[in-house]
């Protein structure tokens, strides 16, 4: 640790944490994975999708209800509390209501409790704080502060394509005219770029044997330093899509505040999202997809030296992912899916890393410990042969779900395919849909928002 | 206790998702309302794919036969501070040239 520490005060006690962590991660490696509970379960929650997604981490920070931990970077005296139930009523009184979600059944409504109004008004002050939302900020975090700055108009362009990964970044060069890249990360190439980063700088060279990732990450370079080189282009990055608006209209959020964006034409690159299937408990803290550990492992740079790790299912993903860890430090457990299909020189670099290898496995549940991830249970998906691993971080590599809603948003004819991870493009093929929308918009939809794999994106890239 | 939850946000179980189709809530959008799926905080970003898909196994139709339930900005949080720090002259252009007031189906 080369940076001084940054001290946080977590429910008053102080942490040090490493500058350049977020809140979720700074946690993590105090061991604190837990970061709020479920509102009619009480169930544990943490940054399970670590990109701003899934609300696991949803705290109170310097007096501020709801902010994604995620998101959050540490500061110095920063004050952390989680904001569920048991903030409130205190963990046994939390517990005790976790045991009584059954007598909320579905269909439940909680404005049923409107009369007397005297009682109504005593039963909301009671449940809003179980359903974990958190009290209204401190006055002193919001009393003499500036207004946001106004929004920016970023104006008309010929073109602007959403997502920095390897599609959005081809659709850049292919494309002709003033163009306006967003990407939500800082570094150009996506989600995976920083992964192959650190896993090629991993001890013992964990990509050496894998080459199609080599490969990958060799192209996400040399596109991106062309993106950069390309005059006709401007890079928006660390910039988020907030919504979008028929026909031609983008609203998006940088660090400095909200702008709109029109162009004549949109491509939308915006990826996938992890999918974790839906075993028992699969929604422990611990348990997460390949995208989550990029980040956590990434940016973030959890400490996982001597920790176990199970990284499940097959593809691209999985291997980086693994890859990842043990460049980080962790303990490999590779769980391979019926479909995986590694090569030789996969096997053998597992082999070579002394990564330990499971085959044909289907989860069956997560097994926890104080509220969190400690053990994963497979079965053979014919109800033979259970098997238990050991681990504190569980990756599942299933099949991405593509990004949707801004494609929906401009009005693209979305069907939910199955076998291409969710909703996409009517008619795409290999990975692409172009086309104008009913309100006359040129849209195209590519990579793995049309249903492309990362292994599709990789035959693409491989001569 | 063990629990495989659909719905992570409104805590919604794969049990409870299909108790409610079998009471009769045979839609996305019908489900979405009563049983609270994709409502939450994330607005479906964990669940809404997944519901589809149990929905199309309980119905035992093809998925493509699930339509995308309406997902409406904005798809990121946003305080109503920022929301007021919008500036947006080229819409309010538009809006103003649009007919108002007159319309017999707003009426007067």
């Amino acid at each position: 640790m080369a940076d001084p520490a940054v001290t946080i005060l977590f429910e008053g006690q102080p942490l040090a944490c490493r500058p350049g962590q977020s809140v979720a991660a700074a946690l993590w490696d105090h061991g604190v994975k837990v970061l709020s509970h479920s509102p009619k379960y009480g169930r544990p929650r943490g940054a399970s999708c670590a990109r701003g997604h899934c609300m696991g981490c949803l705290m109170r920070i310097d007096g501020v209800p709801n902010v994604r931990a995620c998101n959050a970077p540490v500061r110095e005296g920063q004050r952390v509390e989680r904001q569920d139930a048991g903030a409130v009523y205190g963990r046994p009184m939390q517990a005790a209501l976790a045991n009584t979600g059954h007598l909320l059944p579905v269909g439940f409504y909680y404005k049923w409790f409107t009369k007397p109004t005297a009682v109504a008004k005593l039963f909301m002050r009671a449940i809003r704080p179980v359903a974990g939302i958190g009290r209204l900020p401190d006055e002193a975090a919001w009393r003499g502060a500036p207004p946001p700055p106004r929004s920016r108009d970023l104006g008309r362009w010929d073109t602007v394509v959403v997502g920095g990964g390897a599609a959005g970044l081809a659709a850049v060069l292919a494309g002709e005219g003033r163009t306006l890249l967003i990407d939500d990360s800082r570094l150009g190439g996506g989600q995976r770029r920083e992964a192959l980063d650190l896993a090629a700088a991993g001890e013992g060279d964990p990509l050496a044997g894998l080459h199609r990732l080599r490969r990958l990450r060799a192209v996400l370079h040399e596109r991106d330093a062309l993106v950069a080189a390309a005059p006709h282009v401007t890079r928006a990055a660390a910039t988020t899509v907030v919504g979008c608006y028929q026909p031609d209209m983008l609203l998006v959020r940088d660090a400095t505040g909200l702008a709109v964006a029109r162009a004549d034409r949109i491509v939308w690159a915006a990826g996938a999202l992890d999918q974790l299937g839906l075993f028992d408990d699969h929604d422990l803290p611990g348990v997460m997809g390949p995208r989550a550990l990029y980040r956590l492992a990434g940016r973030d740079g959890i400490d996982l030296r001597g920790r176990s790790a199970v990284v499940w299912g097959h593809g691209p993903d999985q291997w980086l992912s693994a890859a990842l860890l043990h460049a980080r430090g962790a303990q490999v457990v590779l769980a391979l899916d019926p479909t995986a299909a590694p090569d030789d020189d996969a096997l053998a670099t597992a082999g070579r890393l002394g990564w330990r290898l499971l085959h044909g496995v289907r989860p069956a549940a997560a097994l926890g410990r104080a509220g969190s991830l400690a053990a994963l249970r497979f079965d053979d998906g014919q109800g033979g042969a259970r098997r238990e691993a050991a681990c504190e971080l569980a990756v599942m590599c299933g099949r991405g779900k593509p990004v949707y809603d801004g494609a929906y948003q401009l009005g693209a004819d979305l069907v939910l395919d199955p076998l291409r991870g969710g909703y996409v493009p009517r008619g795409a093929v290999a990975g692409r849909w172009d086309g104008d929308t009913p309100a006359g918009l040129r849209l195209t939809i590519a990579g793995e928002s049309a249903g492309a794999t990362l292994a599709d994106l990789l035959q693409e890239v491989t001569p | 206790m063990s629990k495989r939850i659909l719905c992570r946000c409104e805590d919604v179980t794969i049990e409870e998702f299909g108790k409610a189709y079998r009471d009769g809530f045979a839609e996305m959008e019908a489900l979405k309302r009563f049983t609270g799926v994709g409502t939450g905080f994330c607005q479906g970003k964990g669940c809404l794919c997944e519901s589809a898909l149990e929905l199309a196994r309980l119905r035992g139709i093809d998925p493509s036969q699930v339509p995308l339930t309406n997902i409406r900005p904005p798809i990121e949080p946003l305080t109503f501070e920022e929301l007021a720090s919008l500036d947006l002259p080229p819409l309010v252009g538009e809006m103003e040239a649009a007919p108002r007031g007159d319309d017999p189906e707003v009426g007067p």
